[in-house]
């Protein structure tokens, strides 16, 4: 169809482009991924894509009205199963390359929305390995891209493919990881020295120390855990790994429970390359062994 | 607001654009016709100058100059009253010229970049050359200002010349903004929109991934990283030019097209006459033909050398990095091998083997445009040829997994590859716009498209505004 004159076509066009924003808008708002935009109490919310910018997002509305507890750890502890722990629902928070400053910024608007009760601290050395965020994605303005933009399209199109063929999504409504396909610790990554990960960022520590206060201020139980590590990669940095653990261990009260899953009562399971994929990262039954290990430690405290 | 003054951006786009226009077109209506001039002057400068007004003087200075020096220079057959009688025309035109060379290099090479500075400097020489060569008369003080500062193209052209635009300023005085040049405007906007924020900010992504691990690159991973920037740098640079075009169009004010499918060139001739051909212009004009007036005899060396001297100086222009100079060189030896083939060898080459050749020979040489280092652009070079890893997509595959969050960059490079490959390109979109439902739609649908990646985290600047 021709119109009879120019100015038509302009009010046309001015009028299906609000129209085409305004319906992509009220799709995402009732869709509502990250549970921002209306109550989400009783809700399961699952992550389907960028874990980083997701559980920034589901950290300001979802994550405080939901549960109790938080994880804070990155890529070794984003597969532990803490549904079982009792009297607590504690959100895995972890996420892969996350850093101090990352988890801070998600736990802080938990904080300032609910209170939360337990905290738990994984004691991995990547957490303070770099510091600041890694992406420019952890800020408020993201609040309201998940209206309007390429992440609220992708959410969208995985939550689709995930409805129809029960794939791409990347965690449960706890914020724990689906593993992927088991492989042998002593085939990945054999020349890679990740010691490198045991450098230690000074601003990195801090932030990390600072959220330990920041938790026990606002009257949350503090827990540390050490996770476990493949025995024959452990061997490749023991002196340095030893010497973060002893460092981190001291910035937790005596009277705080810290879980040790390189105690030599792990040795057994921290030398089957079968509880892992790389030496860091857990299989299948090293997720479920280690998982049940920690939430039984944590039962037992409680 | 504004981190710097971009086409692409919400502020630009829903805010200053329709206060700009909305306000040109009721003062055009008002008893003083001058005032949509002033308008546009104020508009232009508020454009240059957000979020960082550190610019403005030097455009003001640059601005004041050059009209002070053509006011030296006055009417071809006149004296001047401002000119001194013992000083001549060509004397002041030098002077101009001397002095636009070196405040460009100082700025270019030894001081900060200011915004647009290698544009309007350009601009205002060839003013200063055409007030000598008695194409037009010095213009006043507000006419070189609605010129020189035209917001649409102060940042990064199209170059212009000021004749042909302050005629049509001239021309248009009293006339509102036409309904038909708006839907044009918009349309070309949408589609420049489109070009910069969907597709070559994708293109971008996967470029960065390459030439950020430059000596690992498998064959393949050397060739997608390559061409990735060239597709890159053609959205980018061809999008803004749209923009620009489009921006002016609303505004009544026709300039001439900077792109026209570049890389369906047969040839490095005929792709320096299709990419930015606002520069093309002026180097052929204010560069070339005076380089080649300058030799005492001409033969087809010294017009090879005069290429050769221009595509140098065209390189340098860019920057005072090595890896500009090279470009520049293979582009200056590319057109002597070019002309030396049509003139003595004198065998045409099969269409398609011709595009082949002129497209990869561009390719290459925008390895030394975008690379950090020579060692970096070298080693993408050389992972070309590199028979030892030919398929591995280890580098791509850990920076970009596949899966959800890499669909809009796919379905963006999908959109770049059909866009370089179908048969139009937005000039000739527009020739042969039709007021119709269909193309309503599409220009709503490029705009919304648009919009929503200009939302995300994959929208950046424009390359050229760095020169």
């Amino acid at each position: 169809m021709l119109f009879k004159k120019p100015i038509y076509w302009c009010y046309g066009f001015i009028i299906t482009t609000v129209l085409l924003l305004v319906s992509i808008v009220a799709s995402n708002y009732y869709l509502d991924f990250y549970g921002i935009y209306r109550d989400s109490k009783g809700k399961e919310l699952r992550v389907y894509t960028n874990d980083r910018l997701s559980k920034y997002l589901l950290s300001l509305n979802y994550i405080p009205s939901n549960f109790d507890g938080l994880l804070i750890g990155s890529s070794a502890t984003e597969s532990y199963d803490l549904t079982k722990i009792d009297n607590f629902r504690v959100y895995n928070a972890s996420f892969a390359a996350a850093t101090a400053t990352e988890e801070k910024i998600i736990a802080s608007n938990v904080f300032s929305v609910a209170p939360v009760k337990i905290v738990i601290f994984s004691m991995n050395p990547y957490l303070t390995f770099r510091y600041g965020t890694l992406t420019n994605s952890m800020l408020y303005r993201e609040k309201w891209r998940t209206l309007f933009s390429t992440q609220a399209l992708t959410t969208q199109a995985a939550a689709l493919l995930y409805s129809l063929f029960g794939k791409w999504s990347t965690t449960d409504a706890w914020g724990k990881k689906r593993l992927p396909i088991d492989s042998n610790p002593e085939n990945q990554w054999p020349n890679v020295n990740h010691s490198v990960y045991l450098r230690t960022n000074e601003n990195a520590f801090d932030e990390y120390e600072n959220l330990i206060k920041t938790a026990r201020l606002h009257g949350a139980r503090v827990i540390g855990f050490n996770p476990p590590m493949y025995s024959k990669k452990y061997q490749l940095a023991k002196d340095q790994y030893d010497s973060y653990t002893r460092r981190i261990s001291s910035i937790f009260m005596p009277n705080e429970q810290i879980i040790d899953f390189m105690a030599s009562k792990y040795d057994t399971y921290n030398n089957n390359p079968l509880y892992f994929i790389d030496g860091y990262h857990l299989s299948v039954d090293g997720q479920e062994f280690f998982s049940s290990e920690l939430v039984k430690a944590i039962n037992e405290s409680n | 607001m504004f981190q710097q003054a971009q086409f692409n951006s919400f502020e630009f786009i829903f805010l200053f654009l329709p206060c700009v226009l909305i306000g040109f077109h009721l003062l055009k209506k008002s008893s003083n016709s001058h005032y949509s001039h002033y308008w546009l002057i104020i508009c232009s400068l508020l454009f240059y100058s957000w979020g960082n007004l550190s610019n403005l003087p030097i455009l003001l200075s640059s601005l004041v100059f050059n009209y002070t020096i053509a006011q030296f220079i006055g009417p071809i057959d006149t004296q001047s009253s401002l000119r001194p009688r013992n000083l001549s025309r060509k004397f002041f035109l030098i002077l101009g010229i001397v002095l636009n060379v070196l405040f460009l290099s100082y700025y270019k090479y030894y001081s900060y970049l200011p915004l647009g500075i290698s544009f309007f400097t350009i601009m205002q020489i060839m003013y200063l050359v055409d007030c000598y060569e008695g194409m037009l008369k010095p213009n006043t003080l507000r006419e070189h200002a609605l010129v020189v500062s035209f917001f649409p193209t102060v940042t990064m052209g199209p170059i212009l010349r000021v004749k042909n635009i302050l005629t049509q300023f001239q021309e248009t005085v009293n006339k509102g903004i036409s309904p038909e040049q708006l839907t044009l405007g918009i349309t070309l906007f949408s589609i420049g929109l489109f070009k910069k924020v969907v597709i070559a900010d994708s293109f971008a992504i996967v470029a960065n991934v390459g030439y950020g691990s430059p000596s690992t690159l498998s064959m393949i991973e050397g060739w997608v990283t390559s061409l990735s920037y060239t597709l890159q740098i053609y959205f980018d640079f061809s999008g803004y030019s749209d923009m620009a075009i489009a921006i002016a169009m609303a505004l009544g004010i026709k300039i001439p097209i900077n792109f026209n499918s570049p890389y369906k060139s047969k040839s490095l001739v005929e792709f320096w006459q299709h990419w930015h051909i606002s520069l093309t212009n002026f180097i052929t004009t204010y560069l070339y033909t005076p380089i080649v007036r300058s030799f005492a005899k001409l033969n087809f060396h010294k017009t090879m050398l005069a290429t050769m001297i221009t595509m140098l100086i065209v390189g340098i222009w860019h920057g005072s990095s090595w890896g500009f100079l090279i470009f520049g060189t293979l582009h200056g030896l590319g057109m002597v091998i070019n002309h030396y083939w049509q003139k003595k060898i004198k065998i045409k080459l099969p269409n398609f083997l011709a595009w082949a050749l002129t497209f990869t020979y561009v390719n290459v040489a925008f390895i030394f445009f975008r690379a950090e280092s020579i060692p970096d652009a070298t080693a993408v070079l050389f992972s070309l040829i590199n028979f030892e890893s030919i398929m591995s997509l280890a580098i791509f595959k850990s920076a970009l997994p596949l899966g959800p969050q890499t669909l809009p960059i796919i379905f963006s490079v999908m959109m770049g590859l059909i866009a370089i490959s179908s048969g139009k390109n937005s000039n000739q979109i527009i020739e042969k716009f039709q007021f119709s439902t269909k193309e309503l739609v599409l220009a709503s649908l490029l705009m919304v498209v648009s919009l929503i990646y200009l939302n995300s985290n994959v929208s950046t600047g424009f390359i050229y505004y760095a020169f």
